[in-house]
């Protein structure tokens, strides 16, 4: 059950994101329920007088230590590669981390990532030492230059960030698994049920990126020990191997030496 | 001399010395008692801690100086 991400061995394959809690308490509540050893944060200007930042920011670091976890900062509101390397390199320094979940969004309607700057930020970021785990659309090319590049972890989205649709498209997903097979893929976003990381797992992803839908749930500690589970109900079923989908029915029961009913029509 | 921290106009009144980085920085982030965790940015390019006594300003810097939040 466990997950590398850049050399770092973890023992659940959910990470999970900070925003969007009800309060810290609940958030933190959440985080240790869901067994995630990854929380993604970020970084922005902050009103000295709502301090909010700073009690978030406590409580992500007893999370990270209770878990011997490990932060994830993220780029979010980022719309050029440019703006995206800054943020990167602020956040390495403020959390002593090199990983990057790299957003360069692109439409502000469905917060669809922006392939072309995403490849240039990505390049720059590696160049810079930085371990980049790319937010991208299941776009199958699209992954293949972020592996190119050198990404060892690739994050397509299932749907667009929020909107707990689920696998929008899960050919194109199942079709990326196929294409690169030793890349670690990370469903990132849209997930919106338990059955959707699932089916993600089912499928062969090595893990699941999600936020909102244990945040905005109506009890979020209780949905993140859901989502554990699923998680470790697709991996099984994974490694299980599912039966082949047949056209016809098929008897379960053998029909061998049936007794007396067929018979009778006779 | 006028700069911009987040999006604030911040007057330094001007002398003989190159004004730093570090100058206004020390008065914004007495605002901010209990952070101590925050990156800077001058012009939207990092400046990194060791280059705040060392990177000069002029008239119309802007200088973003990010804390963590939340995020997804």
């Amino acid at each position: 059950m466990s997950l590398t991400i850049y050399g770092k061995k973890l023992d659940s394959r959910l990470l999970i994101g900070s925003a969007l809690y009800s309060s810290p308490q609940v958030m933190k509540d959440a985080i240790l329920a869901s067994g995630s050893q990854v929380v993604t944060l970020s970084l922005k200007r902050q009103n000295p007088v709502d301090n909010s930042g700073a009690k978030i920011w406590q409580y992500i670091q007893d999370i990270v230590a209770q878990t011997n976890g490990f932060l994830l900062p993220n780029t979010a509101g980022c719309k050029s590669a440019k703006e995206a390397v800054t943020l990167a390199k602020m956040s390495r320094e403020m959390f002593g981390t090199a990983w990057i979940k790299l957003e360069v969004i692109g439409d502000d309607y469905n917060l669809q990532p922006d392939p072309i700057e995403l490849l240039k930020a990505t390049e720059q970021l590696i160049a810079n030492g930085f371990k980049v785990l790319p937010y991208c659309t299941d776009d199958l090319v699209m992954c293949q230059r972020l592996n190119d590049l050198g990404c060892e972890v690739i994050m397509p989205w299932a749907s667009p960030i929020g909107t707990g649709k689920g696998l929008m498209n899960p050919y194109n997903l199942e079709t990326i698994r196929a294409r690169l097979p030793n890349t670690t893929l990370i469903l990132d976003a849209g997930i919106g049920k338990p059955s959707d990381a699932c089916l993600a797992m089912e499928m062969g992803y090595d893990g699941v990126l999600l936020n909102s839908a244990v945040a905005l749930a109506d009890e979020p500690a209780v949905m993140a020990k859901a989502f554990a589970l699923a998680l470790q109900a697709g991996e099984l079923a994974y490694l299980g191997g599912t039966m082949t989908q047949r056209q016809t029915a098929h008897p379960s029961t053998p029909t061998l030496d049936t007794p007396f009913w067929h018979h009778n029509s006779t | 001399m006028n700069v911009f921290i987040n999006g604030k106009q911040v007057t330094i009144q001007n002398t003989d010395s190159q004004h730093v980085v570090s100058q206004v920085l020390t008065e914004f982030l007495s605002e901010y008692q209990q952070q101590t965790t925050f990156a800077v940015a001058l012009n939207s390019d990092f400046v990194g801690k060791e280059n705040y006594d060392q990177t000069p300003l002029k008239d119309g810097d802007i200088i973003d100086v990010l804390f963590p939040i939340q995020g997804g």
